[in-house]
């Protein structure tokens, strides 16, 4: 049985408001999707799996239509469709009333159902999200009804509030493999046994990493899986260690040297992290500005040998003020305003 | 800090006048016009420098007043003084337009700078106004009101700072909420543009709302008409007002007729392809019974019954897809067909599209109201600012009080110390002193805090005595410098003024006292003090 897998495809999300490519984000969304169809319109594959959150929101019946028009591209192949969090149904979706194409086999219950294909020998399970949170296991306690078939789980979810699962439960309850959505991130759950299929496109900084679809060929018995990298558009976090000699130049061309050696699909989030001269600060509004920069982060510790500092000035003002700083524990506000205070204290920028 | 020598070249009416002073008490005597208050002026001048001042009227200003009247240019003098057993030679040139300092350690020869701060380094840091504010006491008495009290204030709240190497509290505390000002713009800035896409958000959510108002309004209507068609048989669709529900039906319509005519034609078109392939059939058959005679090779024969098949075959097929198309295109308009006129169901249509478009509104609806339920929870963003102005907040809020703390510490120590000066200086008569925020002292006596201008001119100028002379133990604990006192003792009598010499000259410190009288040198010369005296 030959099968694509993706998820988590965030239709009509809008990354990166505010940015000048956040449009063209949007569109490439939508974009990424039709890619993914045009390769099963060429590769044919008996299924296209789709593990929830295909819209970023309740879909609208013309976003439907587009989604449906699609999937009347590939006809020979069954789209097996599950809602997620995002784009739950309700009793008014239009998921439950649009006319589907043939091919589109939607699971309309929050209790698991079944498909079968004797013909193939494979059963495919799964559950659509009613709400917007599950926090019931529902995965962990199913079991496939014929156990010599191919039995396949269609899941959505995997943390605290979206049906937390255990893998190793599911596969050892009967299933072969588990196609799994929600979490951004793609990777293998238990190598060619269960996959999380990771968003199709990254919805923000945050999803890191190559995105993509899944493509593969799946028996009873052997499992030839591979992931399909989509390069419109990828987040990476790039760190830059700060020392006490580094200068805002040495910065600056550390981030033109890396968008100009990087793919430029490629998007960063950039942060500095490590001790910084106390009496230099960096003024990050230009790196900020730049093309493809999504945010600059400071992590950035001022050089201050507290230890140092108290015994110089034991009774003074500063003295007091590390030790009172320091006493109160170490929650991130205290950290913070002992940092501030030295500071200012010492005459530096703040 | 020891003062040594004073070599005057030209200052007020003194020129080329060489002034030895040595450690202890130094008695200046000199009758009216001596020139005392000058060697006292140029003493100041010497060390902590002397600016002409603009447009100050020459009263107030020491330069104007001291400028030498006759050559003016030659303006100038050296000091030579000791710090920690240092010796240092200074010589300024105060004329204006030739300004010059020297500063030079006479022990190894090393050349020391003025202009970066040496000098101030050497006196531990102590500033004229302070200096002029504690232990230089002048003539018109020790009382000094607002300026001391403002100086104290000031001292107060630096309490931490000047014993120490200058941390500058208040001016942390203000940088602090500088910075909290500037994050706090940030995250408005943030805040405001959320603000903006909730307001746009709300006002598309209050349009729909309003549609979906109207649009129940119109099912409602549309519903009630349909019952009365059904009571009074009468055409709903007509009396249907709502244009929008008309237009979509008459579109829809429209499509379907065109559908249907569509279909009709491919319909048609099938059924000559059946007839074309049956003629083909029929050819076929001919052949194959009639032709194996006529023709001559059995190759054309196969040839010829083959190709018929085939085309017949082909016709076949395409009228068969033909037929199957139009059929399929017919499913979705059963009704519409055999009923194309009926009323009632145009109106259910009616209402049909009516509710697919409150539907789609309320749908949008919810997505707005779930956009809008993001938009109200705090960003990454946000918080880290948030978090960043209340870790500046803390820092401001701890600073303060830790100063407060240490200025009441401070304050606690400073009333001590006049208390034991006071003590002291009035032979025990009064012993529990205590300065207030604004500098003002404040004395117990017989358990009731009493000012001390309610006291004689005398007790009062040795009152603020005792307070100059323990801030000026404080401000000067970098460098023990020498304190002036300018004819401050005539208000005193001889008991208060034998045990303010006894309390001066305990003090390890130069001292110089400026005098017109010989009362001082007289009392220390009784009461067994040994001091050097100065004829001026």
């Amino acid at each position: 049985m030959r099968f694509i897998h993706i998820s988590d495809v965030h239709l009509g999300v809008e990354p990166d408001v505010g940015k000048a490519w956040s449009e063209k984000r949007k569109q490439d969304i939508w974009d990424s999707f039709a890619q993914v169809i045009a390769v099963a319109e060429r590769e044919k594959p008996d299924f296209l799996f789709i593990t929830g959150d295909l819209f970023h929101g309740q879909p609208l019946k013309k976003d439907l239509k587009e989604v449906d028009a699609l999937f009347r591209r590939i006809l020979q192949t069954r789209v097996m469709l599950i809602v997620g969090n995002h784009d739950y149904l309700r009793q008014k979706s239009y998921y439950l009333t649009y006319p589907w194409a043939e091919n589109v086999y939607l699971f309309r219950r929050e209790d698991a159902d079944c498909f079968e294909f004797p013909e193939l020998n494979m059963a495919v399970y799964g559950l659509s999200y009613w709400h917007r949170e599950i926090r019931e296991r529902k995965y962990d306690t199913l079991r496939p009804k014929k156990r010599e078939w191919l039995n396949i789980l269609l899941a959505h979810g995997g943390d605290e509030r979206h049906i937390p699962f255990s893998v190793t439960q599911i596969l050892q309850n009967g299933f072969d493999y588990v196609a799994a959505g929600h979490i951004h991130r793609s990777g293998w759950l238990a190598e060619n046994r269960a996959v999380m299929a990771g968003s199709l496109e990254p919805t923000d900084c945050n999803d890191i990493g190559p995105h993509g679809y899944w493509m593969g060929n799946l028996t009873k018995s052997e499992v030839d899986v591979h992931f399909f990298p989509i390069k419109k558009c990828e987040y990476c976090h790039e760190e830059y260690a700060v020392s006490t000699a580094t200068t805002e130049r040495e910065i600056v061309t550390w981030a033109k040297k890396l968008l100009a050696e990087r793919p430029t699909y490629q998007y960063f989030r950039l942060t500095l992290s490590g001790r910084r001269d106390p009496e230099i600060s960096f003024d990050l509004q230009a790196l900020a500005q730049m093309e493809r920069i999504v945010d600059v982060r400071e992590e950035l510790t001022p050089d201050y040998d507290y230890e140092r500092l108290l015994a110089d000035h034991p009774d003074s003002i500063l003295g007091a003020y590390i030790r009172r700083m320091s006493r109160d524990g170490t929650d991130i506000v205290t950290k913070k305003a002992l940092e501030y205070g030295v500071n200012a204290l010492l005459g530096n920028d703040i | 800090m020891q003062i040594r020598e004073a070599e005057i070249f030209s200052f007020g009416k003194l020129k080329e006048k060489k002034i030895q002073f040595e450690p202890g008490i130094n008695v200046i005597y000199g009758a009216n016009e001596a020139g005392k208050s000058t060697v006292h002026a140029f003493l100041l001048a010497m060390l902590f420098g002397m600016d002409k001042g603009r447009g100050r009227a020459p009263v107030t200003d020491s330069y104007q007043r001291y400028e030498p009247w006759h050559s003016p240019a030659y303006y100038s003098g050296a000091l030579r003084f000791e710090v920690e057993g240092r010796p240092f030679f200074l010589e300024r040139n105060f004329y204006y337009r030739e300004k010059r300092d020297f500063l030079r350690n006479e022990a190894d020869g090393e050349e020391l700078s003025i202009a970066y701060g040496d000098l101030t380094m050497l006196l531990g840091g102590i500033h004229k106004e302070t200096f002029g504010n504690t232990y230089d006491i002048p003539q018109s008495g020790a009382v000094t009101g607002k300026e001391l009290a403002d100086s104290l204030a000031e001292y107060l709240s630096d309490a931490a700072e000047s014993g120490d190497s200058g941390f500058r509290v208040t001016r942390a505390v203000e940088m602090l909420r500088e910075k909290k000002k500037k994050l706090s713009a940030a995250l408005k800035k943030v805040q405001s543009e959320k603000e903006q896409r909730q307001a746009a958000l709300r006002i598309e959510q209050e349009i729909l709302q309003r549609d979906c108002l109207k649009l129940r309004e119109d099912i409602a209507e549309a519903k009630l008409r349909m019952e009365d068609m059904h009571t009074e048989s009468q055409s709903a669709a007509a009396q249907m007002t709502d244009r929008h529900a008309q237009s979509a039906v008459a579109q829809m319509t429209e499509s379907n007729q065109i559908n249907e005519q569509r279909a009709k034609n491919r319909m048609r078109m099938g059924s000559r392809m059946f007839v074309l392939a049956a003629f083909l059939a029929v050819g076929m058959v001919l052949i194959l019974f009639v032709g194996k005679d006529a023709l001559h090779s059995t190759e054309a024969f196969w040839f010829m019954t083959g190709g018929l098949g085939l085309a017949a075959f082909g016709f076949a097929l395409l009228g068969g897809i033909a037929v199957w198309h139009a059929k399929k295109q017919r499913i979705p308009l059963p009704v519409e067909q055999e009923a194309p006129t009926q009323e009632p169901n145009h109106a259910e249509q009616m209402l049909a599209i009516l509710h697919e478009a409150l539907d789609e509104k309320e749908t949008r609806l919810y997505n707005i109201a779930e956009q809008l339920e993001q938009l109200s929870i705090q960003t990454d963003c946000e918080l880290e600012l948030q978090r960043e102005i209340d870790a500046v907040q803390l820092a401001a809020d701890e600073l303060e009080r830790l100063a407060k703390e240490f200025c009441e510490e401070a304050g606690d120590a400073l009333n001590g110390e006049v208390s034991r000066y006071v003590s002291a200086i009035t032979g025990g008569r009064y012993d529990s002193v205590r300065v207030d925020e604004n500098g003002k002292l404040w004395v117990l006596i017989n358990g009731k805090e009493v000012s001390p201008e309610a006291l004689s001119r005398g007790t009062l100028e040795q009152f603020y005595l005792a307070l100059r002379l323990a801030v000026g133990e404080t401000v000067t604990r970098e460098e023990t410098m020498p304190i002036f006192l300018d004819e401050a003792f005539a208000q005193y009598d001889d008991a208060r003024l034998e045990q303010t010499l006894k309390v001066l000259s305990g003090m390890d410190r130069q001292i110089l006292i400026f005098t017109c009288q010989n009362r001082e040198a007289e009392l220390l010369s009784k009461i067994g003090i040994s001091y050097h005296k100065i004829d001026l």
